[in-house]
């Protein structure tokens, strides 16, 4: 040791000190090489779930999976068949998700599973899913208590050259709670159904067979063409517009901007009434074709945090994309625990108008 | 209130250093002459008893009195006398009762401190010009102590009385020495005189005491590393220092250990420029030509600096020549310049103007980005030399960017500007006092639009956006600085500023098209704010081989009515363990009342200046540094430095936020946070006659930690390299001819990229938009991670070879040839993810080349 430090004390007298801090530099770099590369980590496919459940509503749950990005592959979002789906409601139970088949979400990129209990205010929710192959998902949220909302005002108007509806309402925000509100409108599409008897039997006249008979005995007075509008879930989305500096969108966007959705929380007006309006793009109140014959729903909601939070990002993620980069995106946070996507509850008041003749 | 505290706070810092003199000087100035020349101290010493009435009281014990002293006569104090006969002795002297008492004591007695001080000051200048020379050393030569010049060319420092031997250097000057009789305070001008020929000069000083922690650039054969594309570019050479980078991403371009691009200080002759930079950052606006010294600071940051948390850059222009009209012509690829200086009235009034303008170049078509860049700078000078301690200076600059930058899919546009101004005095008061006081404009404005165009699977455009942007900012500033010399070992700088800043921001427009006229832009409330400070500084050397300096910089910062008192103390040490080996160690506080707000989706050009505020709250630095230097004093130098650097309040654009997209809410689209970073630098150095080499190397680790990112966890800060490197070399040919080199070497930066995909949310609800173009490109990507991957390493590799006739013509030639970037090296990668519901969705790497392999010449000519 004495011989050691004799050695040192030497070195660092004839300044070969410069030698001991190369070494030790050497040692440094050589424990500091990182790793580094895109995908070079395999990364597991996760369940994905995109859910609003509505007081009022049962349940229709929207699960899939992720994939891998960059890898190169086509995009093709498989329908998971295989998930084992069960909402639990706080003192209400718990139902168990079925596979709902039905034509009306054959075009929806996830599997829906559907339930029969009807959702309820101020309750507490858990929805857990396991898939055999991406494992178990679970996400909690609450149907917030329901609250009052009353139309003031609708009138048509020109918003910078765009033809609008101008909504205006009040809310009566409840003191007890921080509130979330998202208002939106859409025009729910209808399915037209059209039927005739003949001889007792029901045809339907949408059939290549039903119509040509229907061609044979439509002047018989007792063959009479009846109609059923039936409405589905299939929604068109309305662009709204904002010029209220107090909704988060004026954070995001100007007050041209046209938005999915706009948000506002009642922290300027907790306990308060609150009298707001939006603009709703009237492009589409009258079908251009029966296709897109519906029905105009205004609606505004009452959400939970997470689900205010998950679209207010998702709203700025969707202004952001195609603008900018993708690494540049920035992707809404859920709350799926082990998965990706927004487990959220809302409560919702709604007002329909009629524009096409169903 | 606050600001009389601070003040007063500043004058009793001041205070408490006045210095005690020693009264026991009284008896010491008594007149005594020996009688003879050669005695033993006990002789002289009773000698003294017998003739002067002083009475000094001595025993053997304590002192060699048989020792023999032989004195040259020239002796007529006590002082004087004993500072010659007890040199070496292990006592001290003390005064009691009117009578001196030489005591024992462990260390040997500072003999200097028998005989009286006096002041030697005075300025350095340029023989021909009078330009003051900046770092010039002054060194007596038989005490082996020096001092150097500040940036004004001024010095001081105090020498025993009696005879001296001075040694005044500079490099590429020949030395000038004189013999010096001290029994006044004195006041030397020295003007030193080129070398015939230019020779490549290693100063080193006897004093190897390292007196702060900055680096000089250039260095010795800094400017061979310069070259930008023919460019002399006196900036560049700060990116050969270990813990420096370039960065292409951003229009500041330099970050410094960790740093942000807005936490570097650059200040041309005083004044900030909120934007040194030409062509996005690539070239910086301080022309050669122009230029006089530059100093860079990322170790220690002396008091007198505020403002940015992680280096200042303090450049100064040349005064101009008082003798003789000269001046400087440059052509190269990328503009030309020309620089002229001349006396308006001979040794009293002189001018120097710069101007340069970049053209046109068939070598842009080069460029992976497709750029036309339209750059011009003039920079003028009035320095008028009222009297002997009077001096007047008028600078003033403005430069201009004009740039547009298209590409497959994206188009940028780039306005950016700066303007300048600013009067300055300097006096000097006495032997010990030396202030400048001055007022300064400085105003930027950036204009900035991005124009982004999505294709679909066949090429064609899908759907094209445009987002614009525009800020401008402007101060007035007026500052006092001084330099106040207290005792041989102790000297003070002091001062205080009043700075008003107004930051004026535009709207974001988001339109089709690129908005490239600034009346388009609706102005939104000017965010006026004010910062008054003050600063103290001790230089203080207790022992001959050991530097401190402690000190304070405080400030007062005021927005509406938002106000920050910050108090950054500041710490230097450096002790000269020998003639070759160095230790320093520093701490420092950093406070930046400005914001910096890049905004990461729009291109390169998106900087907004924003003040602090109650929400957004000022940055802060602290940071600890610990050094060590080796100098062999025959051309080899070595340092390693390691540091930690912490970093609170630093800014982020929040999540997809676009600022200033609305007035009232603009703070709420910036997120603060904090960083940290540490690692190790080092530098070698090696020059001989025939070669000089330059390598550097850097460790180091940098990390971000924001409340709404990353889910709060820690990510690796963007520029993140562990590992870069620097190598250089010079090898002068002859003495016409140098060939150089130089090799860059960095780690990937770090990056963000979505790991999955999945269903967009209102595909999910059935839900879809009749007026979106993007239907099938709706998805959402999804991040698990900031900043989780690592861009490839990448290099580059620079050569020319210089031609330079002789100094000692009337007229000089310089002719750079080279090749920037040899093996066409991308500057930078970035990554995208392309793919739609159709198509495969693929990771592509763009590899950033804004320079490709480049061969340039540049002509300059002096005369």
């Amino acid at each position: 040791m004495a011989i050691d430090k004799f050695i040192l004390f030497n070195r660092w007298r004839y300044g070969n000190i410069v030698f001991d801090v190369v070494i030790i530099f050497l040692s440094v770099f050589i424990f500091s090489c990182t790793k580094s590369g895109y995908n070079t980590k395999s990364l597991p496919d996760k369940l994905v779930v995109l859910a609003e459940i509505t007081a009022g509503d049962t349940a229709n749950i929207p699960i899939g999976s992720t994939l891998a990005a960059g890898t190169g592959n086509t995009i093709i979002f498989s329908k998971l068949d295989n998930v084992d789906a069960i909402i639990t409601g706080q003192g209400a139970g718990t139902q168990t998700l079925l596979l709902n088949t039905t034509s009306d979400f054959t075009s929806n990129p996830m599997a829906v599973y559907s339930g029969t209990s009807v959702f309820v205010n101020n309750n507490t929710y858990t929805l857990s899913a396991t898939d055999p192959l991406l494992g178990s998902i679970e996400a909690t949220t609450v149907v917030p208590d329901s609250f009052s909302a009353k139309k003031t005002e609708t009138e048509t108007d020109d918003l910078n050259g765009k033809k609008v509806l101008r909504f205006a309402f009040t809310i009566n925000d409840a003191a007890a709670q921080k509130n979330y509100y998202i208002f939106d409108a859409v025009k729910q599409l209808v399915n037209t159904f059209k039927y005739f008897y003949w001889q007792g039997t029901r045809y339907d006249y949408n059939t290549q067979q039903g119509y040509n008979l229907y061609q044979q005995v439509q002047n018989n007075p007792n063959v009479v063409l009846y109609t059923d509008t039936i409405l589905t879930h299939q929604y068109l989305q309305l662009n709204v517009f904002t010029r209220d500096n107090n909704t988060a969108n004026a954070g995001i966007g100007t007050l041209d901007s046209a938005y999915s959705r706009i948000f506002i929380t009642d922290s300027l007006f907790n306990g308060h009434q609150y009298e707001t309006e939006f603009y709703i793009s009237r492009d589409y109140f009258k079908a251009a074709d029966s296709t897109q014959k519906g029905v105009v729903q205004v609606r505004v909601k009452s959400v939970s945090k997470e689900l205010y939070d998950y679209l207010f990002q998702y709203e700025r993620y969707n202004l952001n994309f195609g603008n900018f980069p993708v690494g540049n995106l920035s992707s809404p946070q859920g709350n799926i625990k082990n998965g990706f996507g927004i487990f959220g509850g809302s409560a919702r008041k709604q007002w329909s108008f009629y524009y096409d003749s169903l | 209130m606050r600001l009389f505290i601070l003040l007063i706070a500043n004058l009793t810092f001041c205070l408490a250093v006045r210095p005690c003199i020693a009264q026991k000087k009284d008896l010491l100035s008594r007149a005594y002459q020996p009688d003879q020349k050669k005695a033993t101290v006990k002789s002289f010493l009773n000698d003294i008893n017998a003739k002067t009435g002083v009475v000094i009281e001595f025993s053997s014990n304590n002192i060699d009195l048989e020792k023999v002293i032989e004195t040259d006569n020239k002796q007529k104090s006590i002082g004087q006398v004993l500072q010659k006969i007890l040199e070496g002795q292990k006592i001290r002297l003390l005064e009691k009762n009117n009578k001196l008492i030489l005591a024992p004591s462990s260390e040997i007695i500072n003999t200097d401190d028998l005989v009286p001080s006096y002041v030697v000051y005075g300025f350095v200048k340029e023989n021909d010009s009078k330009e003051p020379m900046i770092d010039a050393t002054i060194m007596e030569s038989g005490k082996q102590k020096a001092v150097i010049t500040n940036a004004h060319g001024y010095f001081s420092f105090s020498l025993p009385e009696g005879d001296h031997e001075l040694l005044v250097s500079y490099v590429g000057y020949a030395q000038k020495k004189i013999e010096l009789s001290l029994h006044s305070n004195t006041r030397l001008d020295f003007e030193l005189a080129p070398h015939a020929i230019m020779q490549e000069i290693y100063v080193t000083t006897d004093d190897n005491l390292k007196k702060n922690g900055s680096d000089k650039i250039p260095d010795a054969n800094g400017d061979n590393y310069n070259y930008f594309l023919g460019e002399n570019d006196p900036v560049r050479s700060a990116y050969t220092l270990p813990g420096v980078l370039n960065v292409s991403q951003n229009l500041s371009s330099m970050l410094v250990r960790g740093g942000g691009p807005d936490e570097n200080l650059f200040l041309m002759d005083g004044t900030q420029v909120y934007n040194p930079s030409h062509m996005l950052g690539a070239l910086s606006i301080v022309n050669q030509t122009a230029l006089k010294s530059m100093q860079f600071f990322k170790n220690d940051f002396p008091a007198k600096y505020s403002g940015s948390l992680s280096s200042v850059m303090d450049v100064y222009t040349k005064d101009g020549n008082m003798k003789t009209w000269q001046g400087e012509a440059n052509a190269g690829i990328l503009s030309g310049s020309l620089t002229v200086e001349g006396p308006i009235v001979k040794n009293k009034t002189a001018v120097m103007a710069s101007f340069r303008h970049s053209w046109p170049s068939p070598l842009w078509n080069q460029s992976q980005i497709n750029i036309q860049p339209d750059f011009y700078d003039v920079d003028a000078k009035l320095t008028q030399l009222i009297n002997k301690n009077n001096k007047l200076m008028l600078n003033f600059y403005n430069g201009l960017d004009k740039i547009n930058q298209t590409s497959s899919n994206t188009d940028n546009l780039h306005e950016w500007g700066n303007t300048l101004g600013s009067v300055g005095w300097n006096h000097l008061f006495g032997a010990k006092s030396f202030i400048n006081i001055s007022a300064d404009y400085s105003k930027y404005h950036n204009l900035g639009g991005y124009k982004y165009s999505l294709l679909n699977d066949e090429e064609e455009t899908v759907q094209t956006r445009s987002l614009g942007t525009m800020s401008s900012i402007e101060h007035y500033k007026a500052k006092l600085q001084a330099e106040i010399y207290i005792t041989n070992k102790t000297r003070l700088n002091t001062g205080a500023e009043y700075k008003h800043s107004i930051v004026k921001p535009f709207e974001t427009k988001i339109t089709q098209h690129l908005e490239d006229n600034k009346s388009g832009f609706t102005s939104f409330t000017p965010l006026a704010f004010d910062e008054i400070s003050g600063y103290g500084e001790l230089e203080w050397k207790p022992l001959s081989r050991m530097v401190i300096r402690p000190g304070f910089h405080l400030s007062e910062y005021m927005f509406d009515s938002y106000a920050n008192l910050s108090f950054q103390p500041r710490f230097f040490i450096s002790y000269k363990i020998n003639h070759k080996n160095n230790l320093f160690a520093s701490y420092n506080q950093m406070t930046q009342f400005l914001h910096l707000v890049t905004n990461p989706y729009v291109g390169l050009n998106a900087d907004f200046w924003v003040p602090s505020t109650a929400a957004l709250l000022p940055e802060r630095s602290e940071s600890y540094n610990l050094g060590y230097s080796f100098n062999n004093r025959k051309g080899l130098l070595f340092s390693v430095t390691g540091y930690y650097k912490s970093l609170v309040n630093v800014t982020n654009y929040a999540n997809g936020a676009t600022l200033f997209i609305n007035q009232n809410n603009w703070e709420q689209n910036i997120e603060s946070g904090k960083g940290w970073s540490y690692g190790v630098e080092s530098i070698l150095q090696w020059s001989s006659n025939k070669i000089a080499l330059h390598i550097s190397y850097t460790l180091s680790w940098s990390w971000r930690q924001f409340a709404d990112i990353n889910n709060g966890n820690k990510f690796p800060y963007k520029y993140d390299r562990r590992h870069v490197l620097n190598a250089g070399a010079v090898i002068h040919i002859s003495k016409r001819f140098d060939v150089s080199g130089l090799w860059s070497f960095s780690t990937g930066d770090a990056v963000s990229l979505p790991d999955y995909i999945y269903p967009d949310y209102n595909a999910a609800q059935q839900e879809t938009n009749p007026d979106d173009l993007l239907k099938n490109y709706r998805f959402l990507y999804q991040f698990t991670g900031t900043n989780q991957y690592r861009a490839a390493n990448n290099q580059r590799l620079d050569a020319a070879l210089s031609y330079h006739s002789l100094n000692e013509k009337r007229l000089q030639l310089l002719i750079t040839a080279g090749v920037y970037n040899i093996t066409g090296s991308p500057d930078q990668y970035s990554y995208d993810l392309l793919g739609s519901l159709t198509t495969k969705n693929i990771l592509i790497q763009n590899n950033i080349v804004n320079y490709m392999m480049i061969p340039y010449l540049s002509v300059t000519l002096k005369f």
